[in-house]
């Protein structure tokens, strides 16, 4: 239960002639709905207003003058305007209803799909939360727009004009009479209308304050019982209760006086009629009829006043939203395709065939908030890794691991230096040609809702079945899945929550595979799992890796020694680099570590094992430039 | 029904002259028409103009009176509807104090929060609406009835023919309107769903360049969302078509056949006017009425589940100990325990396995073991968070069942492996165990816990608010907080269940070390992950899949180059690579 925040919660003008202009361009393309709309409307108030004409005939030229004849023809001409109105009516709310829904669909879709382009900074700087509010809340208040505001603000405003063109056509004095009474009902409505919308605000304040607490105290409640907390959070809940309570008494109080005040009116109308027609009907300047027909209209005449009066808030909470969506949609991703899109990189020609994937780091400076001084965390990191080669980034937390990887697939740009592949600036590729050829194993096993299979097929829907098989299956996930009461099309929940941290792993191995990059960064996970598991991960991890070059953010010792080349990140600066034959000749930090690991007499046979493994898929990469 | 009748019980006094006020109103608004009609004939008459503004004076005092009568209806009759959700919200979170650990594990949050929020309001909708449009409805039908009847028996028989069918209609589509709208909003749910996944992993979409599958999923959601939403429009739209279009058939039949009456003489001009009136005044009420009997049906069901969660007892059998001050030294001793989770239907796969332990009073014990060893299910159950087989937990030589729950939490103090804090400030939530502690208190153990030195990074100091609204404390800043809310309930057994993994080795070393005085004379268990924070226990327990694998004094176990001291070796390298 999330609070509105402040932002949400401002209100500005009720018509904003920019924002709506903008509108427009989604509610174009629902011009014919629109119209169909408008049309039924039209009939729907032309029987509407012809009903009390209808029964002004009946009084006045059959049961007055004792006519019989002809009567079942008014009734009948009565039922086919009321079937009309009816028909019309359904059609009118079924057309309104469609046109909002679509224009909202098309809206959503869009605002979605420019989320996406948009670039990491701009998420690290907007929760998520927000944005969500975007995509939900405020889509839907301008739903409300069109299922009760523009067309029925139209209809409203147009069948008020209608009947004052009738009454006074009936009889101008009486109606003129009758019109007395409109200035107070109006004033009352919008009085009303706006205590009212006061009092459920202070209502739905309180209301999330319950169900914040509540939620709070469930989720906090083995603290609450185990700390004897009961009796005070039982007084604290009593109050904020007790708070909600009066503010609804509060709000029933208008409730209940509002619709009998409306309806108070509506009687002295009445008996207003009575009085003035009833005179002039002694005087034989109105019918019977008429005066029937008047108090009739009269009727029709105050529903549509009350809506509109409710219509200036659904607006002003429309243009709110509106004005939110639109500065969303304006915000320009900074990290973009260039703009001449550099050559498409043409396929390998069979001769030059082999890996491919030059990475070089040159004097790399990043900060994620360039603008505030001390944040840098690359200072100046240069490496390069060669095509095929394997290479392990080791360091601390927040030396800047994490960050390296995120800056090659253009999540973020360096603000100082540069990054190539295959000798061409990163930036100068296309986004999609440079993150297809990089696959990626991130250490938060990112699993979205949906089967295994999607899973594994993440970055390509289109993917066989038996390609999606068959890369589980060399990352050892095939004999779990098959397992699996539903194999690959088992559903996996919301961030992978019915699977163990192994499955996950290997199901995140199975995906980098089956998307088949040149590059591939592996973000070693850290969190232990049992020895068996363990085995497969080592064992799929090297053939994760074979024939690629890769970039391995390392945690486990076993691929650290097992890599080509190690590259030891120390805040932000490189401070070793080397084969881990170079590395411990150098004796220096790397060495220090590794000597730890095997000290005499205590060689685990796991780790001493893994350089052999790794060296039998080593694939030598051509000499330095 | 009885159900109803109880909570109508307790406010009867304001529905008995709600009903009160109802009966007013159905004859004040009966006899409007009324008025009306024989103003009328009074005119078809030639009554002068004296007779007619009687008539209207009479109408417009009547009208005023029906206000005043209406809304105190409403006021009281919605009012006692407001009071009586106030009561069942507060006997509901009473009853949320008192359902113990396993409950919460059975029951998810979402759906208790459902009860005390969904069903709440379909509670409210009851006793307001409903109850009052029953009344209203029953009134009005009786009433309205009988004048017509009086004014022409044939037409009032042919005029409200079509009713039972508008009443069958409207509870028949206001099913299905709720059902869709149900259906509705869980697509929005799922469409919001769906953006918190995809917002979150927004890194991932774009490395695997899924933006396309992404915005096609999305756009399918959405499309669902739209069909489900007009399904509903178009129910909505039924009702207002079935209510116009049986209304409108009657005030034909009336037409019709009460035109006829009129010119034949059996009815006169106003009395026809009149019956129209009271038709008018009986459509929507029928209206209402169907959708009132799906909100007392839905209501029902609101209020059987919310009683199903007040049936609910502690199945802690301290609870049932008759109050009785225990105080403790804190020795502590566990003779061959195994222990299993209830997973739905019976005891599912055992957690813990022959325990058997012995903690001396004022001896710290020290626990490691892997993730899922079941080291937290052992320390909670010293609190009694979930209920132990007799003869297996004794505190002071005293089974752990024979005390009861209150007095014997009240002397423990837990510092949970997850920490959480409440939307309070970081001094209330040290004093969530003692309300109203000194201030001199709550700091001292602050400073003991090492809040003090984050405190200039807070605005308010120890005032300052945590959580959304305030600010977003550390890992580490959290554990603190909770270890100082455990030491100043100044408990005889203080349980760490890895209180301090979030902060790091050297961090943890410290405060451990500054706990020494704190914790001297106090039973202590630590656990952790670290086997440099448990090298100052005096004994240490190794658990493995929820046996004791070792056990022993520090000293011994890492000479044994057993389970601990491998584990500690271990330990010391990925230090190293940490500092590297």
């Amino acid at each position: 239960m999330s609070t509105a925040r402040p932002e949400d919660e401002v209100l500005g003008k009720a018509y904003d002639a920019r924002l709506a202009r903008r509108l427009y361009e989604y509610v174009a393309p629902q011009s014919r709905l629109i119209a169909l709309s408008l049309a039924l409307m039209l009939t729907v108030m032309a029987a509407q207003l012809a009903q009390p004409y209808l029964i002004k005939v009946l009084i006045d030229d059959h049961i007055l003058k004792h006519e019989a004849r002809g009567l079942t023809a008014l009734a009948t001409l009565y039922l086919l305007v009321f079937a009309v109105e009816m028909a019309a009516r359904y059609a009118q709310l079924y057309s309104m209803e469609r046109t909002g829904q679509n224009v909202i669909q098309a809206l959503r879709n869009r605002l979605f799909a420019h989320l996406q382009g948009l670039d990491s900074a701009f998420f690290d700087r907007h929760p998520v939360g927000r944005l969500m509010t975007r995509v939900t809340t405020d889509i839907e208040s301008l739903a409300d727009l069109f299922s009760s505001g523009v067309v029925s603000l139209l209809g409203d405003s147009l069948k008020l004009v209608a009947i004052v063109a009738i009454l006074w056509w009936l009889d101008a004095r009486l109606a003129l009479v009758t019109f007395t009474l409109v200035p107070a009902l109006f004033l009352l409505s919008v009085f009303y209308r706006g205590r009212i919308r006061g009092a459920y605000r202070d209502v739905r304040r309180r209301i999330a304050r319950i169900n914040g607490y509540l939620q709070e105290e469930i989720s906090g409640m083995l603290l609450v019982q185990l700390f004897r907390r009961e009796g005070e959070d039982r007084r604290e809940f009593d109050a904020i209760n007790r708070g909600h309570r009066d503010a609804e008494l509060r709000s029933v109080v208008y409730e209940s006086s509002f619709s009998a005040i409306i309806e108070l009116i509506g009687t002295l109308a009445t008996a207003l009629i009575l009085w003035y027609g009833g005179g002039r009907i002694v005087t034989g300047a109105l019918t019977f009829g008429t005066l029937v027909a008047f108090i009739e209209y009269t009727g029709r005449f105050f529903g549509p006043i009350r809506d509109l009066s409710s219509f200036y808030a659904v607006m002003q909470a429309a243009m709110a939203s509106l004005e939110r969506i639109f500065s969303l949609l304006d915000t320009r991703p900074a990290i973009q395709d260039p703009a001449a899109a550099a050559p498409p990189l043409s396929p390998p020609a069979a001769a030059e065939r082999g890996p491919r994937g030059l990475i070089e780091f040159d004097r790399v400076h990043f900060s994620y908030r360039p603008q505030e001084a001390g944040t840098e965390i690359l200072h100046g990191v240069s490496f390069r890794v060669r095509p095929g080669e394997k290479v392990a980034v080791v360091g601390a937390t927040g030396a800047g691991k994490t960050t390296l990887v995120k800056l090659l697939i253009r999540l973020y740009d360096p603000t100082e230096g540069a990054i190539r592949l295959d000798g061409v600036a990163i930036r100068e590729l296309p986004l999609r040609a440079l993150r297809r050829r990089i696959g990626m194993v991130l250490q938060d096993h990112f699993l979205i809702s949906g089967t295994v299979a999607g899973n594994i097929a993440f970055g390509d829907l289109s993917l066989p079945a038996e390609s999606i098989e068959e890369a589980a299956r060399l990352v050892h996930a095939d004999d779990f899945i098959r397992r699996f009461p539903a194999g690959y099309a088992e559903s996996v929940r919301e961030r992978g929550s019915n699977l163990s941290v192994g499955q996950k792993q290997l199901i995140s191995f199975a995906r980098a595979l089956a998307y088949d990059p040149e590059i591939l960064i592996l973000d070693e996970a850290t969190s232990s799992v049992d020895t068996e598991t363990e085995i497969l991960i080592q064992d799929a991890l090297q053939r994760l890796l074979r024939g690629r070059t890769s970039l391995v953010i390392a945690h486990r010792l076993s691929t650290i020694v097992g890599a080509d080349r190690i590259l030891v990140l120390h805040h932000g600066r490189l401070i070793e680099e080397g084969t881990h034959r170079e590395l411990l000749a150098r004796r220096g930090a790397y060495a220090r570590l590794y000597r730890l690991q095997f000290a005499p007499g205590e060689e685990p046979e796991r780790s001493a094992a893994a350089p052999e493994r790794s060296e039998a898929g080593f694939i030598p990469g051509p000499d330095p430039a | 029904m009885s159900l109803i009748l109880r909570y109508l019980r307790a406010y009867r006094r304001e529905f008995l002259l709600g009903v009160a006020c109802l009966v007013a109103t159905n004859a004040l608004s009966l006899w409007i028409p009324w008025l009306l009609k024989q103003a009328i004939e009074a005119l078809r008459q030639g009554a002068v103009a004296r007779t007619l503004t009687r008539y209207a004076f009479s109408i417009a005092a009547v009208a005023c009176a029906l206000a005043v009568v209406r809304t105190g209806s409403r006021l009281l009759i919605l009012g006692a509807s407001r009071r009586v959700v106030f009561d069942i919200r507060n006997d509901l979170f009473d009853h949320l104090l008192a359902v113990p650990a396993s409950f919460y594990g059975r029951t998810r949050t979402g759906e208790i929060m459902s009860r005390a929020v969904n069903d709440l309001m379909l509670i409210r909708s009851l006793f307001g609406p409903g109850v009052l449009n029953v009344v209203d409805v029953s009134l009005r039908y009786g009433a309205g009835l009988l004048l017509m009847a009086v004014l022409d028996p044939v037409l009032t028989f042919a005029a409200v023919l079509p009713y039972p069918f508008l009443l069958l209609g409207v509870f028949r589509v206001s099913r299905t309107i709720h059902q869709r709208s149900n259906a509705t909003q869980e697509q929005l749910a799922e469409i919001s769903n769906k953006a918190q996944e995809n917002l979150s992993g927004i890194n991932m979409v774009k490395a695997f360049c899924r933006e396309a599958e992404e915005n096609a999923a999305w756009a399918a959601m959405t499309r669902e969302y739209r069909d489900r939403s007009l399904a509903l429009a178009r129910s909505r739209g039924a009702i207002v078509t079935l209510m116009g279009g049986l209304g409108g058939l009657s005030s034909l039949i009336v037409l019709w056949l009460g035109g006829r009456h009129v010119i034949e003489g059996t009815l006169t001009l106003g009395g026809l006017v009149a019956f129209m009136s009271y038709l008018a005044l009986l459509t929507g009420p029928t209206v209402m009425m169907g959708w009132v009997l799906g909100v007392f049906q839905r209501g029902l069901g609101a209020i059987r589940r919310v009683e199903e969660i007040r049936a609910e007892t502690s199945d802690l059998p301290g609870d049932r100990v008759a109050a009785q001050p225990a105080p403790l030294t804190g020795g502590v001793e566990i003779r061959g325990l195994d222990f299993a989770y209830p997973d739905g239907r019976g005891p599912g796969r055992d957690v813990l396995r022959g325990i058997t332990l012995a903690v001396p009073a004022g001896t710290t014990l020290g626990i490691v073991g892997p993730v899922g060893s079941g080291k937290s299910t052992l320390v909670g159950l010293l609190a009694a968070v979930r209920p132990v087989p007799g003869g297996t937990v004794f505190l002071d030589g005293r089974d752990l069942n024979d005390l009861p729950t209150g007095p014997l939490r009240a002397q423990v103090g837990i510092v949970p492996q997850e920490t959480f804090l409440f939307s309070r400030t970081i001094a209330e939530n040290i004093a969530l165990g003692t309300p109203g502690a000194p201030r001199e208190r709550i700091e001292a153990v602050a400073r003991l816990a090492q809040i003090t030195r984050d405190l200039p990074d807070f605005p308010q100091g120890l005032d300052t608010l945590v959580g959304e609204r305030g600010v977003t404390l550390s890992g580490g800043q959290r554990q603190r907080v909770a270890l100082a809310r455990a030491l100043l309930i100044d408990p005889r057994i203080l349980i760490l269940d890895d209180a301090l993994s979030s902060v790091d080795a050297d961090t943890e070393e410290a405060i451990l070390a500054g706990l020494r005085d704190a914790t001297r004379g106090r039973t202590t268990f630590v656990i952790s992950h670290r086997v440099s924070a448990v090298l100052g226990a005096d004994r240490i327990a190794v658990l493995e899949d929820g046996r004791i694998a070792e056990e022993g004094a520090p000293g011994d176990l890492l000479a044994r180059d057993g389970p601990f001291a491998r584990l500690r070796q271990r330990q010391q390298i990925e230090r190293e690579l940490e500092d590297l």
